[in-house]
């Protein structure tokens, strides 16, 4: 989560250790010694092993490449004159959300049970859209207190 | 505008009953479905060790006829090795990889899900085919042809079975793997996750590794038994060698898939109650490593008798005893972290012991495997038994146990009775002695593996051994016992369990919650 005062903007995305490139040099990694001993048994006559091989190379492709997607997730919450605009989702495939400013307020609804986490909406005039489930606890919490301060609803009000 | 974006694992345990196992996508839930199916496992192949010990009570055939005491030996490698002991490491896997890296799940959940669910099934198949015309199949877990081409109607069911097992582990492995890359907490860097998290990446490489070469070779006698091929039938061209070549380069690593996680609980156990921090973590690392690539190059040390040129087995005698290199360091570091330390037993700490011991039995039993013209008088004899079985007994069994001691308050938020865990630690280790002690004097004195019946002057020992796997089996009703009172109550557990002990698991109160790391963890 970046937020500055300056120009009021906040970027929130979810823990990710991986970048595409280490994940791509991951996927490298396993796929030298997995597809070089499967061709060597192939190159004796054992080719069976190969399309094994070559499934499970595949599947960990795609487990991969679903983490290095799902970390690319974005909210970017944006602090106009008069308007708060919200913009999630993955690049190129983003949606927009736009709440007036004066009225937008931010609140936790708690999960349902103790053990099950909140969730931040940030909302207007009957219109609301979750933000941040993809922090911790804690983090939401902090969000939140922040997203009140630029909203200027005051702390005590809950929806 | 109403909006949920929360992932799967977000929603708590919202389904009841039956539905809400099946459906989980929760670590802490598929960590349990794991370890129960794991247990339960453990103690469907322990009834078939106490069929095989019962018949080998005395000398002659009193119980089983040979053909059932043959499926016996290979039902029960089959079901312990990936029925109790594999599933077992990844159910502690799921409860505590995300615990230690500090992260809310597993990154794949669904995934979790099916690569646990695959499991029952797979089992029931594998299990089904004690009932199928023709019996389970006979030639032992190696499944070498010709011989367990011989199998009835069983054989292509074992071979599912096992290709559900394989797609199992690879599915977990694959979440494992992804899970440690890319969840860990801000700030925990590779150098700085705990050893247990380590084994298991490593572990999960091994199984990437070795589990295609398993799924091309059943699938390969598949193809022979029914499709006309000839890959390893002899009359046709192919080469029955070569499957023990192609099924020990799965196998060996298939040994340290199975021990190198339990090397990483005793890395976890023996500093908490040495009240010091592990000796040696960079070496520890760097050696669970190096065993790990050595596994994949060691793999005809198994196969010495077939026939090899002499700088073949050479080359497979030395890389074989390289592995006690790294073992050792291993060994030395667990000891240096208790020298001097103030070290307290309770049950984790006497099972983490017990395991440094008795593991380094098997460990020199091995080496002793090793050496060729040795290997030449050993193989096939209850020496090689002994060897294993103090590998996988009190080496990865002892090893889970330990786990299991260890981390069980934090699961379940109620300590566990500590005068049943002493004698469930006594009696396992004083049982695991008899039973598997004795064998190593069978093994030197000739007498073979996977035999229903045996020669007079090799009876005492068998009965003792029987005693001792009685002994042993019965122990672990007191565990089970001693696991289902721990879950339904007892002494609530504290956030630390234990005196000061390392790592993120702690941080969060006990009994762990459903979604852990609302508060960002701090490394």
């Amino acid at each position: 989560m970046k937020t500055g005062d300056s120009a009021p903007r906040i970027v929130i995305r979810p823990n990710c250790n991986f970048t595409g490139r280490g994940a791509f040099w991951l996927f490298v990694g396993m796929t030298l010694p997995v597809l070089g001993v499967a061709v060597a048994w192939a190159l004796r006559g054992y080719w069976l092993i190969l399309p094994f091989a070559g499934l499970e190379l595949a599947v960990l492709g795609i487990a991969l490449a679903i983490t290095v997607h799902r970390g690319r997730y974005r909210e970017t919450v944006r602090f106009g004159q008069r308007f708060v605009r919200v913009r999630r989702g993955y690049a190129g495939r983003q949606e927009h959300v736009e709440f007036p400013r004066p009225w937008t307020r931010a609140w936790i609804e708690p999960g349902a049970s103790p053990a099950l986490p909140g969730r931040l909406f940030l909302g207007a005039g009957g219109a609301s859209c979750e933000l941040a489930a993809c922090l911790t606890e804690e983090e939401r919490q902090s969000l939140c207190r922040r997203l009140r301060e630029l909203t200027r609803v005051p702390a005590t009000a809950q929806k | 505008m109403s909006d949920t974006t929360h992932e799967e694992h977000h929603d708590g345990p919202h389904a009841s009953g039956m539905w809400r196992w099946l459906t989980t996508t929760n670590h802490k839930d598929i960590g349990t479905l794991y370890l129960v199916f794991s247990l339960i496992m453990f103690l469907v192949g322990g009834t078939m060790a106490l069929i095989i010990r019962t018949e080998l009570f005395q000398p002659g055939l009193q119980l089983v006829d040979p053909h059932f005491f043959n499926q016996m030996t290979t039902m029960h490698a089959l079901v312990m090795i990936f029925g109790a002991l594999m599933p077992a490491f990844v159910g502690l896997a799921n409860w505590q990889i995300p615990l230690m890296v500090g992260a809310p799940d597993m990154a794949l959940p669904r995934m979790n899900n099916w690569s646990f669910w695959i499991l029952p099934p797979a089992f029931l198949l594998l299990l089904g085919t004690l009932f199928m015309p023709g019996g389970a199949p006979a030639g032992g877990w190696t499944l070498y042809p010709p011989l367990i081409l011989q199998t009835g109607d069983a054989f292509p069911f074992v071979v599912f079975s096992l290709h559900m097992l394989g797609a199992s582990s690879i599915l977990g492995a694959i979440n494992i793997i992804v899970t440690i890359t890319n969840m860990r907490a801000p700030g925990m860097g590779f150098m700085k996750m705990p050893l247990f998290v380590w084994t298991w990446l490593i572990t999960a490489y091994l199984l990437i590794g070795a589990m295609p070469v398993l799924a091309g070779a059943i699938t390969m006698l598949l193809t022979d038994r029914y499709f006309d091929t000839s890959f390893f039938l002899a009359a046709g061209g192919g080469d029955p060698v070569m499957f023990q070549h192609i099924f020990w380069f799965f196998g060996h690593p298939e040994v340290y898939i199975l021990i190198l996680p339990a090397f990483g609980i005793i890395s976890q156990v023996i500093p908490t109650f040495s009240r010091k921090p592990l000796f040696g973590y960079v070496s520890m690392v760097i050696a669970t490593s190096a065993i790990a690539f050595l596994s994949y190059v060691v793999w005809a040390h198994h196969m010495f008798t077939v026939g090899m040129p002499a700088a073949g087995m050479l080359f497979f005698m030395i890389t074989t005893m390289f592995i006690a290199v790294p073992t050792g360091v291993k060994i030395f570091n667990w000891l240096a972290t208790m020298w001097r330390g103030s070290i307290s037993f309770e049950t984790p700490m006497l099972f983490a012991v017990a395991f440094v011991i008795l593991f380094t039995i098997g460990g020199f039993s091995g080496l002793m495997l090793a050496l060729v013209p040795a290997d030449i008088e050993y193989h096939d004899t209850y020496f090689v038994v002994a060897h294993f079985h103090y590998v996988l007994v009190p080496g990865a069994i002892f090893g889970v146990i330990a786990g299991v001691y260890y981390w069980l308050p934090k699961w379940t938020g109620h300590m566990y009775n500590e005068t049943l865990g002493k004698w469930h630690f006594w009696l396992s280790t004083i049982f695991v002695n008899i039973l598997f002690f004795p064998q190593h004097f069978l093994g030197l004195a000739s007498m073979p593996r996977r035999i229903p019946d045996y020669s007079v002057q090799f009876t005492e020992f068998n009965m003792i051994s029987t005693v001792g796997a009685f002994g042993f089996g019965l122990s672990q009703l007191l565990f089970v016992w001693m696991l289902v009172k721990c879950v339904k109550g007892g002494e609530k557990a504290s956030t630390e369990v234990w005196d000061d002990p390392e790592g993120l698991e702690w941080t969060v109160p006990s009994p762990a919650p459903y979604h852990t790391f609302e508060t960002a963890p701090k490394v």
